[in-house]
């Protein structure tokens, strides 16, 4: 049930994502599916459930696409452009490995994920 | 229907959880394995590690109030440079401040002196000219960062890594992960000196999600650290054991109907465990036969470090006995009057520093030496640690505000590079300077458990479904500090 109102919210998101990248602030419910999508990632990639990995990773690639655009546009945060960057690169590192069934790799590159979401949080939230 | 004729019903028609337990399948948790099924019969029994493991105990020294890591061990000359100045902007970049009245001037105390130690030559102030011997025994991490919320919040992260009660804390872990080593004792003790409780509570020792077994045993300083241990002089022991023989019958008629219980599987090894304690405990705390000069060593002939040297010789004395895992709530010394009853200096940080680094100086520096004579420091981790630090600003003229963007913690015993610094802070000791060597608690738990010989990413436990570990979604082992 979670999963399917994770699944709507990132639909939701995808659909409000033209109006959404001329706000000024970044919109906390993104942030809040990306923090539960990691969480449930971290988790598929623990019980090698090899095709709810590959979704969660794939909507995260998506919604980090989002937050990427939106730093861009703001243009005054390089490091938050990279980060997010960074992290969407690793969602589909993730989608190999898991694919490979190399869950130790994925395991690995989702653990780096989480630390640039903490990194960004911790120390360019106001940049 | 009444209560018996409806679980009458329900074992008939082979829904009753002791048949489903016995069938392999209980609703809502799924299949039981042999290894799940070994686990109810006895929780704690010991457990291999993924990998040989350098260490076999942590003494987990939590520093209560966040010390000024700046004014013990971060020696900043550009901060001492520019005391009594605004805090340049550039080092304020990118963090978020809310010190009462804003951020105050740059502070330094005019007491403090400086001096370099060892052969690794780190620097250390006068609050800490014992601890300052052992230099070259110590790991220190310069680059810490966590969240900084209130003390609570982020002692409550410090020891489960999350903001919110429900975790289990990093001592419960590993407990769950390595079982018990000493069957007569706990494996996860809990210790503090003062005349109160450590202020963040029993949710910082709880086995959270984890079956309650493996949550910590808190001991009370003093003379009687286990209230109740010895048994009334009007029952003999015959009777005692009887009793629990028949009490462990009922509790394990109870438990097969319950298996998913964990609550009653806890307090049936309680039971036990209790009656193994009374002979073993008392042994383990009882400090009186220590001889004078290690009392000495710990401090116990100073009225100011004595409490907190009981503490930790008691430590020393549970390492010897196998406990896994000593977590040592830093209080205050007895007899000494002060609203303020930990590190937590906003105001008067001279005087609130002064005598809690007396406190916890010579005890601190007498259990590194005592293990390390006792051949003990090789296969035992100390960390001292904090929920955060302080500011480079001052806050109320005299006092420092929390830091958590950047401050020194510092680890001793087995399996480490000791007389190494990793990770340094910014030249005003104010933010960690590169950030991709940052240190948040999960990295610190993460290589904790490491040097256990356990894997943070590897070492889970199924809870509504969701596969979770002790470093939640994050966690990297610090590979340049491990020899």
């Amino acid at each position: 049930m979670r999963k399917v109102s994770l699944i709507f919210l990132g639909f939701f998101l995808v659909l409000t994502s033209g109006v959404k990248s001329a706000q000024a602030e970044l919109d906390i419910d993104l942030m809040q599916a990306i923090e539960d999508t990691n969480k449930s990632l971290a988790s598929n990639i623990a019980i090698k459930d090899q095709k709810a990995s590959t979704a969660d990773a794939k909507e995260l690639e998506q919604m980090f696409s989002k937050v990427e655009t939106y730093f861009v546009e703001k243009g005054d945060a390089p490091d938050a452009v990279d980060l997010s960057k960074k992290s969407r690169e690793l969602s589909l590192e993730i989608v190999k490995a898991v694919t490979a069934q190399d869950f130790d790799t994925a395991t690995n590159a989702a653990t780096t994920m989480s630390r640039n979401c903490r990194t960004c949080h911790t120390f360019y939230k106001k940049s | 229907m009444s209560n018996d004729q409806r679980r009458a019903f329900l074992r008939n028609a082979g829904l009753g959880l002791g048949g489903a337990a016995l069938g392999g399948f209980l609703p809502g948790i799924g299949q039981i394995n042999a290894a799940t099924a070994a686990e109810l019969i006895d929780p704690l029994a010991p457990k291999g590690t993924h990998f040989p493991g350098k260490i076999k105990s942590v003494i987990w020294l939590h520093q209560n109030g966040a010390p000024s890591t700046l004014d013990l061990y971060d020696y900043k000359p550009t901060l001492q440079k520019l005391a009594g100045q605004p805090v340049p902007d550039s080092f304020l970049k990118g963090i978020k401040t809310s010190t009462q009245g804003g951020v105050g001037k740059l502070y330094v105390s005019n007491q403090r002196t400086w001096k370099q130690h060892g052969e690794s030559g780190a620097w250390f102030s006068n609050l800490l000219p014992n601890l300052a011997q052992h230099a070259d025994k110590l790991t220190f991490i310069k680059s810490s960062t966590t969240v900084g919320a209130t003390h609570d919040i982020s002692i409550l992260k410090l020891n489960t890594g999350d903001l919110n009660p429900g975790r289990p804390s990093l001592g419960a872990w590993i407990n769950y992960a390595l079982g018990s080593a000493n069957a007569d004792l706990p494996s996860y003790v809990v210790l503090y000196n003062g005349d109160r409780e450590p202020q963040a509570g029993s949710v910082n020792w709880s086995a959270g999600f984890l079956p309650a077994v493996y949550q910590g045993t808190a001991f009370r300083p003093g003379d009687s650290p286990i209230l109740y241990l010895n048994r009334p002089e009007v029952r003999s022991a015959l009777q005692q054991r009887t009793s629990l023989d028949l009490l462990k019958r009922l509790n394990l008629i109870g438990a097969q109907q319950y298996p998913h219980d964990t609550e009653l599987r806890a307090r049936l090894q309680s039971y036990e465990l209790a009656d193994r304690m009374q002979a073993a405990a008392p042994v383990a705390v009882d400090i009186s036969k220590e001889s004078a000069a290690t009392k000495e060593l710990y401090g116990l002939n100073d009225k100011i470090s004595q409490s907190y040297g009981e503490v930790l010789l008691r430590s020393r004395r549970l390492v010897e006995r196998g406990v896994r895992f000593i977590q040592v709530v830093s209080g205050f010394p007895e007899g000494v009057e002060s609203d303020r009853q930990s590190w937590d200096a906003h105001s008067e940080l001279d005087e609130n520093h002064g005598l809690m680094a007396k406190m916890v100086d010579k005890p601190i520096a007498g259990l590194l030496h005592d293990l390390k004579e006792r051949g003990l420091l090789d296969s035992t981790l100390v960390v001292w640690t904090s929920e955060f630090s302080r500011t480079s600003w001052g806050e109320s003229g005299t006092g420092r505000d929390h830091n958590p963007w950047g401050y020194t913690q510092w680890l001793a015993g087995g399996g480490l590079k000791a007389g190494i610094t990793y990770g340094e802070t910014d030249d005003i000791g104010l933010q960690v300077a590169d950030k991709d060597k940052s240190v948040d608690t999960y990295d610190l738990h993460a290589t904790v458990l490491h040097l256990l010989g356990l894997d943070h990413l590897k070492t889970t436990f199924i809870n509504n479904g969701r596969s979770e570990r002790p470093t939640v979604v994050y966690g990297k082992v610090i590979k340049d500090i491990l020899a």
